[in-house]
């Protein structure tokens, strides 16, 4: 390695299309940094909001974009890159509790607590804390759906994409979980 | 995803979510990491750069066997020009239409006596084109290459967006490069060139930006005729077998269809696109050089064939007919495809070995197994542990495994997976050909695999040789 190159993370905003993007980085390896920078951020906190810690989320997205940049070159279109790149970090999440020899809960993961590293991180303590454990002490596969919504930021139809479900499905599905959760907020609250 | 907040309690969601920042440096590094891999050639590309392609190709033993069924169908002369696109030379095929933008006389830029000019630039329903070159260019001493080559391009968009390449390149100091089409209503962007790793014998400007601004091409612009559709297509489809019987007692087959698309007249010539098929998904990909094509007239004339300059991505290709004469019909050869092989890990062609918990450089193992790869057969002689050699891209000498192999000439490149790693590495490779035939590719990953190691040969590379012919009336006008 003869350089060693500073991202400027802020510069995701201009390069907004996935397809392009992977076209680019197939034809010229070098703008596969165009990819990490649009998705390094998502992915990790994807990691961070899972397994609650930085190292281990610094582990995972290193694992998903070394895995990404080697496979990308066989990467084809078939529906969207962004449901290609979750499902490997699924995979690795999945690989990463198994590693531990963690009980395996319903979609193969154990969820962890909230853990002082998360938390101190919060600027908003107060609020955050608690919305991060009701996060956090819902069934697994809600937590998924928070996690890809806002943590990934991914749309209805990429997490469709990702979990295999309908758009419709998802939207709904997101929707009645963010109410009852706002509800038992506000329950806690009064 | 949209900000529109429904609930409180999204609000709180994201900034909690905001409130998380990877550390920096954990995110350079990372990157430094990818971009070390990726500034070099990929590992396939590395062991290619090794053994090009006549370098294990170059016997003439013919291995596998071509079944070929030319289907002539009924042949009608087809008159008709396509409305729909012309050739502009130093583009390419171009649609004509309302939409079709063009440069209607190159622009340049001038920086410390050195000139970019973008000579041409067409952006129709397909893509954007823009064709530039370089004037007054240092040149670098005979033996070195040239000092600047500005292999980054990039357009920007009057929204400030970034479009990258998704085809073409620069060669020398001059570019044909396509990026994705303008949208409706863009006639404008600034072209971006710049030099990916800056060579400091290149006392050229490192960055350029020229603002390049298109007109809607006249409908009536003279382009060169094109015939394409389904009176090219559907006379010249040849089903051929592709079957290869390289691996003992195993047998391959695939079948491949090649069709030619377009037909561009010239003042020199004709310019044939084509492109081939096949339903084996286990292959990602077979190519037709131009070198491999061969055109004869109805008098038995051999024609001259050139390679094109138009951009014969994936199962793409095109040749051109460097003539105007000759007598119809012709009959068009393709002498040998290059067939690239992708296996996922399901498919096989794995082998495994006992390495033990640490071992040690120089360190080996006889293997001794055979592999049916794609009809191709892999006999594995031997594992060695070995270390990669210093470099300047590599200031870290990594521990890997070298494998002593042997196949036929037709295989040009092999690429191994570990499927045993604990979790997913980075790996590079490199090849080269010993005496008596044998090849050693040398497989690298971030970490040394041990203990009961597994491994497959996920990709392979071989050249299929044979003699598909088809019949062909060349569409005149």
């Amino acid at each position: 390695m003869t350089e060693t190159v500073v991202l400027d993370m802020e510069q995701k905003n201009y390069l907004d299309d996935d397809e392009m993007l992977v076209t680019a980085a197939q034809h010229n390896p070098v703008e596969f940094r165009q990819l990490y920078l649009k998705w390094f951020k998502r992915i990790y906190r994807y990691f961070y909001f899972r397994v609650a810690n930085e190292k281990d989320a610094e582990d995972l997205t290193s694992q998903v974009f070394l895995k990404v940049y080697e496979d990308l070159p066989r990467y084809r279109s078939r529906g969207c890159f962004s449901a290609w790149l979750f499902r490997i970090a699924h995979a690795r999440v999945v690989d990463f509790y198994r590693s531990r020899s963690r009980a395996v809960a319903l979609d193969g993961i154990e969820q962890p607590e909230v853990s002082p590293d998360l938390l101190s991180q919060s600027a908003q303590k107060d609020d955050v804390c608690q919305v991060l454990r009701m996060i956090h002490q819902l069934p697994a596969d809600e937590q998924e759906l928070i996690r890809l919504r806002f943590m990934a930021e991914l749309s209805y139809r990429e997490i469709g994409e990702v979990l295999n479900r309908k758009e419709d499905a998802v939207r709904k599905s997101l929707s009645r979980l963010l109410e009852r959760m706002q509800l038992q907020m506000e329950v806690h609250h009064d | 995803m949209t900000n529109q907040t429904q609930l409180p309690l999204e609000d709180q969601i994201r900034k909690a979510v905001q409130s998380v920042e990877p550390n920096r440096e954990f995110s350079n590094d990372l990157w430094n990491q990818i971009a070390s891999r990726a500034r070099q050639p990929r590992p396939r590309s590395l062991f290619q750069k090794l053994f090009p392609t006549p370098a294990w190709s170059a016997a003439t033993v013919l291995i596998a066997v071509a079944l070929i069924v030319a289907v002539v169908g009924p042949q009608k002369v087809v008159e008709a020009v396509s409305s729909l696109f012309g050739y502009l030379p130093g583009v390419g095929f171009v649609q004509r239409g309302d939409g079709t933008l063009y440069l209607p006389e190159p622009v340049s830029m001038e920086q410390n006596g050195v000139t970019l000019i973008v000579d041409q630039a067409v952006s129709d329903g397909n893509s954007l084109v823009v064709s530039y070159h370089f004037s007054n260019l240092p040149e670098g001493k005979p033996d070195e290459g040239a000092p600047c080559f500005y292999d980054r391009n990039q357009i920007r968009l009057p929204d400030g967006k970034l479009r990258l390449p998704i085809g073409g390149g620069a060669h020398g100091s001059q570019a044909q490069v396509i990026f994705p089409a303008l949208t409706e209503g863009v006639d404008h962007f600034t072209l971006l060139a710049s030099m990916d790793i800056p060579d400091e014998r290149c006392t050229a400007p490192a960055e350029w930006a020229v603002d390049v601004t298109l007109v809607p091409m006249p409908l009536d612009m003279t382009l060169m005729p094109v015939f394409e559709g389904e009176e090219i297509e559907q006379p010249v489809v040849v089903e051929a077998k592709i079957e290869t019987n390289a691996a003992e007692g195993s047998q391959s087959m695939f079948d491949v269809s090649f069709a030619m698309d377009r037909v561009a007249k010239m003042d020199d010539g004709y310019l044939v696109t084509g492109h081939v098929v096949w339903s084996d998904e286990r292959l990602e990909n077979i190519w037709v050089s131009p070198e491999d094509v061969a055109v004869t007239d109805a008098a038995g004339k051999s024609l001259t064939i050139e390679p094109t300059e138009e951009g014969t991505q994936d199962n793409n290709f095109a040749f051109k007919i460097k003539t105007l004469s000759f007598q119809q019909p012709l009959t068009i050869q393709i002498k040998s495809v290059y067939v690239v092989g992708a296996l996922e890990e399901s498919d096989g062609a794995t082998f495994s070995f006992e390495a033990g918990a640490d071992p040690q450089v120089g360190q080996s193992w006889e293997l001794n197994q055979d592999l049916d790869v794609l009809g191709q057969k892999i006999h594995l002689r031997s594992a060695r542990v070995v270390e990669e050699e210093n470099s300047e891209n590599t200031p870290t000498r990594a521990k890997g495994y070298a494998f002593e192999l042997e196949t036929s000439p037709q295989v040009n490149n092999i690429f191994f997976h570990c499927t045993s790693l604990a979790k997913p590495q980075s790996s590079w490779g490199e090849g080269r050909e010993l005496e008596g035939g044998i090849k050693q590719v040398n497989y690298y990953s971030d970490e040394l695999p041990t203990g009961k190691v597994e491994f497959q040969i996920n990709q392979i590379h071989f050249r299929v040789d044979g003699t598909w012919q088809m019949q062909w009336q060349l569409p005149v006008e």
